[in-house]
This record gives structure tokens, sequence and C-alpha cells, in this order.
């Protein structure tokens, strides 16, 4: 047998550096094949052997590249860099050229190179990259989910230890931390009125920073999360301490309920642009279960608050009849002794001496003192007994309602430099309503007032100075009477205005509301029939109140 | 203000005050006693009972709150045997007395403690002396 090669192929197909050299009958089955290169791929050769080459066309992975076989076969002419790439089982793609020309006997006879790597078609590679990008990528987001899980379950182990809550947010922070990485992190909250606190941070160095009201804290109170890339450019930059303008310039903000009240999570970088807004839905996520450490610790608090309450109404009760009694004997004993006095003076027919005088005026007031202490203790008493405002409605005189406030409240009022003025028509029709409901209402707001009044004049470094005005509005027409209470105390923060009915929400420092007044006046006010309501005007807040006015039934 | 403002010769009219606290009851019982009145005194409920029977005091001026038996129990017992026309009931808080008095078919007037004299002696006098 001549050497194929020698015999048939032109120098030209030699010159090319290939690796096995082929040979096909004229129905282009591949009768002969031999590697000329010991590092030619086996697989190609035993795809080869014997296969048909229309047939293999066929079955090649991508469209043959070249001329087209069919049309290569019409013609039966030479074929030149036919290009065919293969799947092979074990998903590596097999990659050859076949160049050849017309032998002796009506076949082919040609070589062929293997080519390695990537299958030849361009397209296709394309999308096999991005397959692997996206497999690579799925693998990522894969990992970083797990971590994200992995951290959400540590955190959740966390938030149902029983520790208190700074050990409980330190756990907390540094898991967070495994995700977003930050140098810092901490949590702001509003503790009164006007003023933002840090009150947990990773460095206790940070912690019980005033933070600036501005940019940031408004967009957390709207609820939306937020990142900034560059805290520089904030309205608000040039009021944060040195501490931390030296060392942040990136942060990434969450809003945050503490209770009724809205504060936010912050994580702190030095590099600006380090957090990326896909951060911002792990940053809720995060901020959530913070929201659920303050939460829970809140709860804590308001069942303390609320044992508190229940105690301080029986001690109330008690305190109350335990000092009427005595108050009643004192008033007593001291018109005893003034009838004793008058009595002596009209068996002596006379008016009595100077001295005498003195001393019955002294009685009297004795005697009107411990009236009024009384008054005061039974103020007290109804407000210690809320079940009371069960009972029925009755026509209540507003003007008698104002005048047991003042009793109340005259003396912490003279103290602090507020005014109190009650306003009334001089008719004005009687309310319908249950007293000491009512008077509560009224008391509540009084001291509200007060304290808004108190903590602003605070703030303002100015001596304590303000008004309450109480005005009774009766148009004598419609079914009901307008009481409105307002003060000076710089209004209400709008951001919360609408939660101040909130049960437990409170401007006061922590330990000094209860947060439930204008929760209980809310309650009260409905049981009447009646309604509340707020809003800000001129330089404090304005209650309004609408309290059915009383109706003769035979009237109506 | 005179003390002893009564008519000379009128029969003066009987009081029983029932309170359990001591002091309260011996001024009550003193300050009565000088405005002309003839002043029984109880220091519970079933001891006013039995001394409202034997009696038969005008008025009764009695504290809510006692042992044994309270003001209430006590006022309802005295009006359905009709030991005595009027009963006038003292306590912290009245509405609630008021209440629970309704609840019981009657209609005492109750006084607010602490209590003040001028008051509660305006309310007995026009309840014992009706012509005065």
């Amino acid at each position: 047998m001549v050497n194929a090669v020698d015999m048939a192929s032109p120098p030209d197909l030699l010159s090319l550096a290939a690796d096995f050299t082929w040979r096909s009958s004229a129905d282009f089955r591949v009768e002969e094949i031999s590697p000329l290169d010991v590092g030619c791929d086996p697989a190609v050769i035993q795809l080869l052997r014997g296969a048909k080459l229309d047939r293999l066309a066929q079955r090649t992975l991508y469209p043959a590249q070249g001329e087209h076989f069919g049309q290569l076969l019409g013609r039966l002419a030479p074929m030149r860099d036919i290009a065919l790439s293969f799947a092979q089982r074990d998903g590596s793609v097999v990659n050859f050229t076949l160049t050849g020309t017309a032998g002796p006997d009506g076949g082919y006879v040609g070589v062929g190179k293997v080519w390695s790597g990537r299958p030849f078609d361009e397209q296709h590679r394309g999308e096999l990259v991005e397959l692997l990008e996206r497999a690579e990528a799925n693998r990522t987001r894969e990992m970083r989910l797990r971590e994200e899980a992995d951290v959400l379950l540590a955190s959740l182990r966390a938030l149902i230890q029983p520790s208190p809550l700074a050990d409980k947010c330190a756990d907390l922070f540094s898991l967070f931390a495994r995700l977003l990485r930050f140098d810092e992190a901490l949590v702001v909250r509003r503790r009164t009125r006007d003023e933002l606190l840090v009150v947990v941070a990773t460095d206790p160095a940070l912690a019980g920073l005033k933070w600036p009201n501005g940019d940031i804290i408004s967009a957390a109170l709207m609820g939306e999360a937020l990142v900034v890339a560059d805290m520089t450019v904030l309205r608000e930059w040039s009021q944060f301490p040195d501490s931390v303008r030296r060392r942040f310039r990136n942060a990434l903000v969450a809003p945050l309920t503490i209770g009724n009240e809205a504060a936010m999570l912050v994580a702190l970088h030095r590099t600006p642009g380090f957090f990326e807004p896909s951060q911002l839905a792990l940053m809720q996520r995060l901020s959530l279960i913070a929201t659920q450490a303050f939460e829970v610790d809140e709860q804590k608090n308001i069942l303390i608050n609320t044992a508190k309450l229940a105690t301080l109404g029986e001690l109330m009760t008690v305190i109350a009849h335990e000092i009427s009694q005595p108050l009643s004997v004192i008033a007593m004993a001291v018109k005893n002794a003034k009838l004793a006095l008058e009595t002596e003076n009209e068996r002596q027919n006379s008016v009595g001496s100077a001295e005498q005088a003195i001393v019955v005026a002294k009685l009297d007031r004795i005697h009107d003192q411990a009236l009024r202490a009384g008054e005061i203790i039974g103020a007290i008493r109804t407000l210690a007994h809320p079940d009371r405002r069960t009972l029925g409605l009755r026509p209540v005189s507003v003007t008698e309602i104002m005048d047991n406030i003042r009793h109340l409240t005259e003396g912490s009022l003279r103290n602090r430099g507020i005014q109190l003025i009650c306003d009334a028509p001089p008719y004005c029709r009687p309310l319908k309503a249950n007293p000491v409901s009512l008077q509560q209402v009224f008391l509540n707001l009084v001291v509200n007032a007060r304290d808004a009044i108190a903590e602003y004049c605070r703030l303002r470094n100015e001596p304590t100075r303000g008004e309450i005005r109480i005005s009774v509005h009766d148009d004598g027409i419609s079914d009901r009477v307008l009481v409105e209470v307002r003060d000076s105390g710089g209004g209400i923060p709008a951001d919360v205005m609408n939660r101040i009915f909130d049960a437990f929400f409170t401007l006061k420092e922590v330990g000094h509301g209860s947060g439930l007044g204008l929760s209980i006046c809310r309650t009260l006010m409905t049981d009447m029939g009646g309604t509340i309501s707020a809003s800000n005007e001129g330089n404090g807040a304005v209650f309004r109140l609408e309290i059915p006015a009383y109706v003769e039934e035979a009237a109506s | 203000m005179s003390a002893a403002n009564q008519k000379p010769g009128a029969k003066s009219p009987t009081i029983l005050v029932v309170d359990d606290d001591e002091d309260l009851r011996s001024e009550l019982v003193e300050l009565f006693g000088r405005i002309g009145y003839k002043v029984l005194e109880a220091a519970n409920g079933i001891e006013a009972v039995e001394i409202a029977r034997d009696k038969r005091p005008d008025v009764v001026l009695m504290d809510v709150g006692m042992p044994q038996l309270g003001g209430v129990r006590a006022a309802e017992i005295m009006t359905l045997l009709r030991h005595t026309e009027q009963v006038v009931l003292m306590s912290g808080n009245p509405e609630l007395v008021a209440e629970a008095a309704s609840h019981r078919g009657l209609a005492p007037i109750v006084l607010n403690k602490p209590l003040s004299f001028d008051i509660c002696r305006r309310v007995i006098d026009s309840l014992a002396k009706p012509g005065a």
C-alpha cells in the first residue's frame, strides 16, 4: 500500500501543522485515519474512524464552519478547512478541522488538525461564557444568601437570649458586621421632643452622642432605608462632632421602630461609596431584627409600667381614704372649737376680745384648708379609679370642672411660672358627661401642657414661663360644646402627631411619662360620646375637645 | 352664727350618728349636740339598726364603709322596717354609693367625705326640722 499522504496530499496540505491524516471512500466513509503527532487527541481519531463524514456533519455540535458539507458534496469539490465541534460525554468539546482533496479512487484524502479548548462558534462561545459566569454568580449569591441566612438565624438566637438589651445589641452588631463589613454601627433614637441620641453603638465612644437633625433622620422617619455615599454632602455634616467626621464618610441607614417611636439603625464606614444600594434590602432586614430586640425590651418596660400604675392606683385609693378620714376629724373638731367659743361669748353676752377674733379667724382658716386638702385628695382618688367612668352620664358644669382643675394644678403651675387661664362664656349649657372622666381629661391635658412648656423653656435655656388657656365655646345651637386647651410649649413635632394618642407613646424623658395620658383621654372622650383632636397653632399645641351638650329629657 | 337656734319648748330632733371612726364620731356628736340635737351614736351598722329600732331617730347620719354591717345595707334595713324616715350617708365615693343604693331601691342623700359641716348641717336640718 502506497503511503496515502505522500501520494495524495499535495505539499500545501502537508505544510499545515497537521495532527492526523485521513482518507475516505467516495461516499465519505473515513476508511483510514492515523495520527501524525503523539499529542493528537485520541478521541478525535476514535470519532472519525469508520464514520461517514456527511453524517458526522449532521451530528456536529455547531454548524460546520467554511463551506457546508451538502454543497460541498454536491459539487464534489475539494474540501478545505471544514471545522467541526463535537461535545463529548464528559462534557468537554472536541474541535477539529479537516482539509482534503479528491483522491484517486473517487474518495478523498486529506489532513486534519485538532484544536483544544472552546468550540469554534464564537456566538455560542459567548453564551457558554455567560452561562459559566452566571453559574459562578449564582454560586457566589448562594454563598452570600447562606451566610445571610446563617447570620439571621444566629441573630434570632441572640434575640431570644434572656440577656439585657446592651448585650443583645452587641451580639447582633457583631453578627451584622459579618455581612455589612461596617466600621461601626449604631442605633439612634429620639429621646425627648428634640434630641436624637445614639443609644447603642459598637464603639462605646459613640454611645450617647447627639445625632444632628437633618436629611438622614428625615428620610429614616419617612420609613426609608438609604445609602449615603458621601456624608460630607449632607446638610447636617457640619453639626456632627469631630469624632464622627474624622472617622466616617459613608453611611447605610435603615428605619427602626421602637415601641411607637421612630428610630434608625446606622452602619458607618470610612470609605465613601463603600456601601452599595444592593445592601439596602439586607439592611432593612437587619433593622427588623434590631427592632425586635428593642421591642422585647420595651414590652418588658411596659409590663413594669403597668404593674407600677396598678400599684400606684391602689396606693392612691388607700391613701386618699386614710387621709380623708383625719381631715374630716380636723374640720369637725375645729368647727366644735369655734362653736364652743361662740357659745361662751353668747353666755357672757359679749363679742369676745380681739384675740378671740383672731383665734376664730385662724380656726376658720384651719377648717377651710382641711376641706381644701380633702378636695385635692378627692380629685386624686377619682383619677385612681378609672372604672368610675362607666357610671352614667349626667349634666356637668364645665366651670365647675375647670375650678377643680385649677385647685389641683394651681401649686405646680405657680412653681413653674405658668399661668392657667380659664375662659368660659357667662352662659354655657351643661355638658352631658361623666364629671370624673371629664376632669381627668382636662387634668391630663393641663399637665401635658405644663410639662411641654417646661421642656420647651429648658431647651431654650430660658426661665420657665408660659400660658395654658382653656377656652369653652358654646354656640347654643349645635349638639356639642367645644373646649380648647392650648399651650405655649412649642407644639408637637409633625412626625409624631399621628401617634400621640397611642398608648405608651410619650415625648417626656424616660421615667417621667407613662405614655398613657392621652390614650386614656381618648378612651374617656369616646366613652362619653365626644372626640379629641390635636394640632399645632402659633407657638404651641391645641387640643380640641368636643363634648355633647346636655339636653333635658323632656325637651327632646 | 348662733349655737342654739332651736325654738324653746320645741321637742329637739333626734339624730343617730354612725361611724366606726371614733374621732370623727365624737366630733359629730359634739357638733350636733351644740346645735340642739338629741344625739345617739353607734360604731357600726348592727348597733345602728338596733338603736334605730329602739329609739326611732328622726335622722340617721351614717358612714358607708364600716365593719360587720355597711352603711348601705343598714340603711336598707332601717328604711324597710320604717325605723327611721331619713338616712344620710357619708362616703368618699358618693357616686359609687348612690349607684349601689339605687340598685337596692334606695335614694339616700350621700355626702362627700371629707365632710363639710356646714353642708352637712344644712342637709340634716332640712330633713329633721321640716318646719324650721
